[in-house]
């Protein structure tokens, strides 16, 4: 290992390798201190098992409704409209609370808009929003059967891996 | 254990509803539709398509009344469909099935559709169902062309080509039973048929 070092280099390293010699009275006079000590051999925390178990059961819930189908990951959707007067578009939909600032689209050329959401495997209703007023379905996409608030919207529907 | 977990699920179901709404939901229509989502959730549906309606009713300004009138319909298909599928039905079947009852099935259609899946996840069944209504196929003969497919052993695959050949049809000029109709038979394996072609008028 250390063929190829220089002698003085050699002798370093060696050095470094050496277990150093512990001093026998301060060994003893650490180990009597700890002793001393009492250390407990096991931690206690100041909460009770059965609430550390209900936190884990929140988290854990937590977590699974965040990623519902953890087991068939979300995939790029794209979504492409053509609005050749609008200033601005966004989708809106069951996938981002209908949150008209969430996915604003992307202009393309002159006349169209698009973007890519990732979706995991469902059924999702949406609709395009130009210029923040005007409300208008994927002329692509099937349309929503309900349509309660004057206001038609689209489905997308998303098939599992194992589909 | 199990207790812990169904605890923590409605005490978080809760609280998210709580927080997806009050960031976003003005108070007089948190008001207006906080008792039929809570009367939901006590009765064990989900509450998360409830709670959809009232962004989407804010998001495109309707009124506090109008977005209550639409929750409580939602929540009232939600559990006629589960009167239909049962207490074992998914969040997505409930769904599929309130959207299919909207859209036209009875609630006879559904208990046929899920019967036709024993024991598999019937949503996409009931969405496709419910996608060739609103594309112009009468009921009855979604329900029909579905159950054939399903019948001949149709995969969630089979069942959205049979979605979109219809809507290709369709939009190529073929009348929506017909196309509907054709599409099953060749998907369950029956004779093809030649689909008719009647030119859309120009314009």
């Amino acid at each position: 290992m250390t063929d190829d070092l220089p002698p003085e280099l050699e002798a370093f390293v060696t050095g470094l390798r050496t277990t150093p010699s512990a001093n026998a009275a301060l060994r003893e006079r650490v180990l009597a201190s700890a002793r001393g000590l009492g250390v407990p051999r096991r931690s206690r925390l100041p909460v009770p098992r059965s609430l550390l178990i209900g936190l884990a059961a929140v988290l854990a819930v937590l977590v699974l409704r965040r990623h519902p189908e953890g087991r068939d990951p979300a995939r790029p959707v794209p979504f492409v409209l053509m609005a050749p007067k609008a200033v601005r578009v966004s989708i809106v939909g069951d996938f981002n609370d209908w949150d008209q600032a969430a996915t604003p689209l992307q202009r393309a050329g002159e006349h169209t808009w698009w973007v890519v959401v990732n979706l995991p495997p469902g059924r999702y209703r949406y609709s395009f929003v130009l210029d923040g007023t005007h409300w208008v379905a994927d002329p692509a996409a099937p349309r929503a059967a309900d349509n309660d608030f004057g206001a038609e919207s689209s489905v997308v529907t998303i098939l599992g891996k194992g589909s | 254990m199990a207790v812990y977990v169904l605890t923590a699920c409605s005490v978080t179901a809760a609280l998210s509803a709580q927080s997806r709404l009050e960031s976003r939901v003005p108070a007089p229509v948190l008001a207006a539709v906080g008792p039929t989502i809570d009367s939901a959730r006590a009765a064990g549906l989900p509450t998360g398509p409830l709670e959809d309606k009232v962004l989407e009713g804010v998001t495109k300004q309707a009124d506090a009344g109008r977005i209550a009138a639409a929750v409580r319909r939602l929540a009232g298909e939600l559990a006629a469909a589960r009167e239909a599928f049962g207490d074992r039905a998914t969040t997505r079947e409930l769904v599929a099935g309130a959207g299919g009852l909207r859209a036209g099935l009875t609630r006879g259609d559904l208990v046929r559709l899920r019967a036709a899946r024993p024991g598999q996840n019937t949503a996409l069944a009931l969405e496709v169902a419910t996608d060739l209504i609103t594309q112009g196929v009468p009921s009855d003969t979604a329900t029909r062309v579905v159950l054939k497919v399903l019948g001949a052993g149709a995969s969630d695959a089979d069942l959205e080509q049979l979605r979109m050949a219809v809507e290709r049809d369709i939009a190529g000029g073929v009348p929506a039973a017909v196309a509907a109709s054709v599409r099953a038979r060749v998907l369950s394996g029956s004779p093809a048929t030649t689909i008719p072609i009647t030119p859309r008028p120009q314009n």
